[in-house]
């Protein structure tokens, strides 16, 4: 996670007290989330080496639905072990750092997404 | 340009008292020994980096040439206490540490994940490594750059 998530992440906390915003930001989390994994799992299938990685990277919401944890799940799909070792790399291998990849490529989206909801609750509570 | 930062990094990580020739910049140096095999040093620090990724601040309204470079260092040790040594001593060095790239501003390096020492096996003998992972946001002084 890079330092601006755990910017936004720390601010989504404070925002997400008010229980109209944190339903719409929770559904920015959950559709990021989404989009991370497919994307970790697209970017594992590609690598010759993790082709039977099969679907081994899940998301779980965590808390209140304002943050998820995406990764390999022990037992989900044939090489779930080796996701690690591509992710950061080993002695004798370079990091690939595909779930790195895949969050920064959906960090702008993410951004949008929360700004969205911002707009969606701001209105629904008659601010806006 | 994201060259002069590795140096950068490389040259900190060269200051730990010990391990001055003992950094790499992704491929550790060996021995090679009569069987053709390569003896690598029984505890070193190898460095891997990406090239850097456009981030701008959306706290500083989008600064022109925000980069994000991240760097993996691989701790190893001949067992796991040399691992871990050798991995706080890199944590020491970098975390919050800024370096200084003429034309460019450098933040702190923030360190961002920590991956338990692990033994490697298929190595002979077998080793240990730690891997830290450290970002490092960095923006040219000149945005034409």
């Amino acid at each position: 996670m890079s330092d601006d998530f755990h910017r936004l992440a720390h601010d989504l906390g404070s925002v997400a007290q008010l229980p109209v915003v944190g339903s719409y930001v929770a559904a920015a989390v959950e559709r990021t989330a989404l989009e991370v994994k497919d994307g970790w799992n697209g970017k594992l299938f590609a690598d010759g080496h993790a082709k039977l990685t099969g679907r081994a990277i899940t998301y779980d919401m965590v808390g209140a639905g304002l943050s998820a944890e995406v990764g390999a799940k022990r037992g989900s799909g044939k090489q779930a072990g080796v996701v690690r070792l591509l992710e950061n790399g080993s002695v004798q291998n370079a990091p690939h750092g595909y779930g790195a990849a895949a969050l920064a490529e959906r960090e702008a989206n993410f951004e949008s997404r929360v700004e969205s909801a911002a707009v969606l609750a701001l209105r629904r509570a008659g601010l806006l | 340009m994201t060259r002069a930062h590795d140096a950068a990094v490389l040259s900190r990580l060269r200051e730990i008292r010990g391990l001055s020739e003992l950094v790499f910049d992704g491929e550790p140096k060996g021995t090679k020994q009569p069987d053709g095999t390569v003896l690598r040093p029984s505890r070193y620090v190898n460095v891997h980096s990406n090239r850097g990724i456009g981030r701008p601040d959306r706290l500083a309204q989008a600064t022109g040439g925000r980069k994000r470079k991240t760097y993996w260092i691989h701790s190893v040790g001949a067992s796991k206490q040399h691992a871990d040594a050798v991995a706080e001593a890199v944590i020491a060095a970098l975390e919050g540490w800024s370096p200084a790239v003429d034309g460019f501003s450098c933040e702190r390096l923030s360190h961002e994940t920590s991956q338990p020492t692990q033994k490697e096996e298929t190595s002979k003998p077998a080793i240990f490594f730690a891997v830290d992972v450290f970002d490092l946001y960095t923006t040219p002084l000149d945005p034409t750059l």
